[in-house]
């Protein structure tokens, strides 16, 4: 699958705040696609996470799995991402992804986009702008989760939100 | 230490020159404040972002019963108060001076101008406080993940109980039974 600039800009406008097509087309360039079949791992809790995943079309899932017990985080929908903590700092991947269907995916590395960040500097300050809003909304739900647990004396199920699936890689 | 000196530190603004460092340097407040000054307070709207040029200082969080839970100690070089800058929303945590502390403080209008310039020193400090961001986001995923495998373990657990208490009636009562034959 090849994505034109202008589907690109369809099916990720949160990347693109500016609404250019052109964005879309420099964005693009850095871009290499990667298939994965349904039941495929694309990261292993522990990895060391060096890029920006968008999904194009297909499905993935987050979890953990400690001691024979898998925990289910979240889905991640066509249109979506994960590893955007990786994409601005890599680091150790905090759960394990997979897919859940065949898949599709735009992958950006770290290293695409620090170049993108010093030809492109309004591209990829309008991507990270999108980023850093997801991260602090994560922050946000995550602290407040962390401290109702703090604060509670007896054990409370906090049933894990759909929105895991974002900002733990 | 000097603002320069501290973002001259960040490995974000090794590449800058020393006029859009200035820029920066222009667009934010130094000032010493006294042990105990409280720059953010929790569930309040915020409008500015501090670097911590000197000094140390704590986030702190309060809990139901009142009493304030230590989230972060900071020292030189760590950004606070990011939350409420990006999303406008109001404070997660109190951020108090421990000690005298240096700090510089950049009110959201002055980061929107400098952003707005498209200056090279505003998409760096823009990458700095996303780094910093992704910090703590990986600290809080951390905590959180702790406590969602706990919880498993003792869910797992209370489910174990689970099984054992619905077999015990007749389990436990043909033993009863037993017990009382052979007594």
């Amino acid at each position: 699958m090849s994505l034109s600039p202008a589907q690109l800009l369809r099916r990720f406008p949160r990347l693109f705040p500016s609404g250019q097509e052109e964005d879309a087309e420099t964005l693009l360039r850095l871009l290499n696609p990667l298939r994965l079949p349904a039941g495929e791992v694309l990261i292993e809790r522990g990895d060391l996470s060096t890029s920006l995943y968008l999904l194009a079309s297909g499905e993935l899932e987050t979890d953990l799995t400690e001691a024979g017990q898998r925990l289910i985080l979240g889905q991640v929908k066509p249109g979506s991402w994960v590893g955007e903590l990786a994409l601005i700092s890599p680091g150790t991947a905090a759960a394990r992804i997979r897919t859940v269907k065949d898949s599709a995916l735009l992958v950006l590395s770290h290293d695409a986009f620090s170049a993108l960040r010093l030809e492109h500097p309004r591209v990829a300050s309008g991507m990270l702008h999108t980023l850093m809003l997801t991260l602090v909304e994560r922050l946000r739900s995550s602290n407040a989760r962390v401290i109702r647990r703090l604060d509670s004396t007896t054990l409370q199920l906090t049933r894990p939100e759909a929105d895991d699936a974002q900002g733990i890689l | 230490m000097s603002l320069l000196h501290t973002l001259g530190n960040a490995p974000e603004f090794k590449n800058l020159s020393a006029n859009e460092l200035e820029g920066v340097e222009a667009a934010m407040t130094v000032r010493v404040y006294r042990d105990g000054h409280v720059f953010i307070r929790e569930g309040e709207p915020g409008d500015s972002l501090f670097l911590i040029i000197e000094g140390e200082v704590i986030a702190t969080r309060k809990a139901k019963d009142g009493s304030a839970t230590l989230l972060a100690r900071m020292a030189s070089g760590d950004l606070f108060g990011l939350l409420a800058l990006i999303d406008e929303g109001p404070r997660s945590a109190s951020c108090t001076a421990l000690g005298e502390v240096v700090v510089a403080s950049l009110p959201r209008r002055r980061f929107e101008q400098l952003y707005n310039s498209q200056a090279p020193a505003a998409y760096t400090f823009q990458y700095m406080i996303a780094r910093q961001l992704v910090r703590d986001v990986r600290a809080t995923n951390e905590a959180l993940i702790r406590q969602m495998l706990d919880y498993t373990e003792s869910e797992v657990h209370a489910a174990l109980q689970n099984v054992s208490v619905e077999f015990r009636p007749s389990r436990g009562g043909e033993e009863i039974g037993d017990d009382e034959s052979t007594q």
